[in-house]
């Protein structure tokens, strides 16, 4: 938003108050009024004084300007609709963002993928350039430092928070001032992490075309991220291991394989369908749950295991370096709060520690 | 506030402190696990941190505070845009609508109370030294104790015009950070 002073005279001619009046109830000189009539903003105790004598609110003198900011909201778990109440959190969540991102260095050219017709062999040709720029061998399950890697070097900022409970997702795709940023639930389960990571990855190469989201552009980029994270080679490996074997075996042997490759039952059950194994989706399904169950380990705990600022601090670095970056350079003046606030920590003792944390940690580089 | 409240445990309570706390902060004080474990004896005192009244908070002033905390940025800070938590605004909003000073120690919301509304801010040293001066309280060596507990905490490092004010007050040296 920038600040019109016109309104001022505006609105003071629909209330018949001449600018000497208004000087006068307001207790500042004609000079002052006639500046902030012209584009100064006045500070905030004369902003009050001026908003009660015309008998309106402060954002009456302000112009709505275009955020930056585009968060299309559509991915969410399992049969979570995405309702205007999920949209307006989401805005609201990025909207903290914004001032972090204005001292942010520019982006510049960040790469592309573009690939128009939504088919599977489209899906198949975009997911080997993602393997390839990843870096994870053939025939093997992408991983978690393959995933955050990736995601790196297609310049998207990964951020952590703690979603309010009207966003029901893992995470979600948006820009900010040309940014692209991929916020992560921290409630999200560790085996659930890197479908999403990889889905919004997809997402954020198509957004460069001005993709409009929709159900099929859902199924596209589910296509992409599946192929990604398992290729042929590696599917059709667990697909020789529960050849032959009954379904509570192959159940059984795939959840060992899941703990073990790090990704949840689901995504993989689906797959071997093409190989001819077909598994019970209840007994999939149930599997899965207690595997998480068992496992019980979400991002949230991973970034807090050690429960010190220094330690948050490091993990973070390694797991999103562009977002310490961008970080580094708004320590000076931000409040101990609003620092917490974007890294999420939920208390001004952590998230001071964990600021000072960084400013020794810069000092050092 | 938890670095003074062993010090004069009725310092919201009692109007002799002209102390007043908001949600936001009791909130974190009592909801929050780094609080619990950095001071585990705060519940002792969960009575005595009763919040201001909601009713003390002029929405209008709210609503500019948001609106220039966005739109305005920091003068002393190279123009930085300032860069303040909804707590952080909260505060602030309660403060410009009664004329009330702020304890703080936080540079970013020290530098916004300032710029926008010419409002005081005050470190935990200061505001000590606010109630010796007015004769609120005396030097006790409880006092004395729970100072040299600050710097055990790490609470944060005193302005040295406090540290050399408290010593003239008391005719004590400052133990404390």
């Amino acid at each position: 938003m920038g600040w019109n002073g016109e309104q001022i005279r505006i609105r003071a001619k629909e209330l018949g108050t001449s600018f000497t009046e208004l000087a006068q109830s307001l207790n500042v000189s004609r000079v002052s009024l006639n500046n902030w009539a012209k584009g100064q903003s006045p500070k905030g105790s004369y902003l009050v004084a001026l908003c009660r004598a015309l008998g309106v609110g402060p954002d009456y003198f302000f112009t709505p300007e275009q955020l930056p900011v585009t968060v299309p909201m559509h991915r969410t778990r399992r049969r979570a609709r995405v309702t205007k109440q999920m949209q307006e959190a989401a805005n609201e969540l990025v909207a903290g963002y914004v001032n972090l991102f204005r001292k942010a260095p520019d982006p510049g050219l960040v790469p592309v993928l573009r690939i128009e017709e939504r088919t599977e062999q489209n899906a198949l040709k975009m997911a080997l350039q993602f393997r390839e720029m990843s870096g994870v061998q053939e025939s093997q399950p992408i991983d978690y430092k393959h995933a955050f890697d990736l995601l790196d070097k297609l310049g998207i900022v990964v951020i952590f928070r703690t979603f309010p409970k009207e966003i029901k997702g893992y995470a979600f795709y948006c820009t900010i001032n040309r940014h692209r940023v991929v916020f992560v639930n921290t409630a999200t389960h560790l085996l659930d992490l890197i479908f999403p990571l990889l889905h919004e990855a997809v997402h954020a190469l198509r957004d460069e075309r001005g993709t409009t989201y929709d159900d099929e552009e859902e199924k596209f980029c589910d296509m992409v991220a599946n192929f990604i994270q398992f290729p042929d080679g590696y599917v059709a490996q667990v697909a020789r291991m529960l050849n032959g074997k009954q379904d509570a075996q192959r159940i059984a042997l795939l959840r060992r394989i899941s703990e073990e490759r790090h990704h949840s039952l689901f995504g993989i059950a689906k797959r071997l369908e093409a190989y001819g194994i077909k598994l019970p989706t209840k007994a999939v399904g149930g599997a899965d749950t207690n595997l998480k169950k068992h496992m019980n380990r979400t991002v949230g705990k991973v970034l807090f295991r050690s429960d010190d600022a220094v330690s948050y601090i490091e993990i973070l670095s390694e797991l999103s370096p562009r977002f310490i970056t961008i970080l580094s350079k708004s320590l000076s003046s931000c409040t101990d709060r609003k620092f917490g606030e974007w890294v999420d920590l939920d208390n001004q003792i952590d998230s001071s520690m964990a600021r000072q944390a960084l400013e020794s940690k810069l000092a050092l580089a | 506030m938890m670095m003074l409240i062993r010090i004069s445990p009725e310092m919201i309570r009692d109007p002799k402190y002209e102390c007043a706390t908001v949600q936001a902060v009791r909130r974190e004080v009592f909801g929050t696990r780094k609080f619990k474990d950095k001071y585990p004896w705060r519940t002792d005192f969960k009575a005595h941190l009763k919040a201001v009244s909601p009713s003390k908070l002029d929405p209008l002033v709210l609503d500019v505070v948001k609106q220039v905390s966005e739109e305005h940025i920091n003068a002393s800070e190279d123009n930085a845009p300032f860069r303040l938590s909804p707590e952080d605004k909260e505060v602030a909003a309660f403060a410009a609508s009664n004329g009330w000073e702020v304890g703080t120690g936080d540079k970013g919301l020290q530098d916004f109370l300032d710029q926008e509304f010419d409002i005081k801010s005050h470190s935990a040293l200061e505001v000590l030294n606010i109630w010796l001066k007015k004769k609120v309280i005396a030097w006790t060596q409880e006092m004395d104790k729970v100072l040299r507990e600050w710097a055990e905490q790490r609470e944060k490092p005193q302005p040295q015009d406090a540290k050399k004010l408290f010593a003239k007050l008391t005719g004590k040296k400052y133990p404390g950070p």
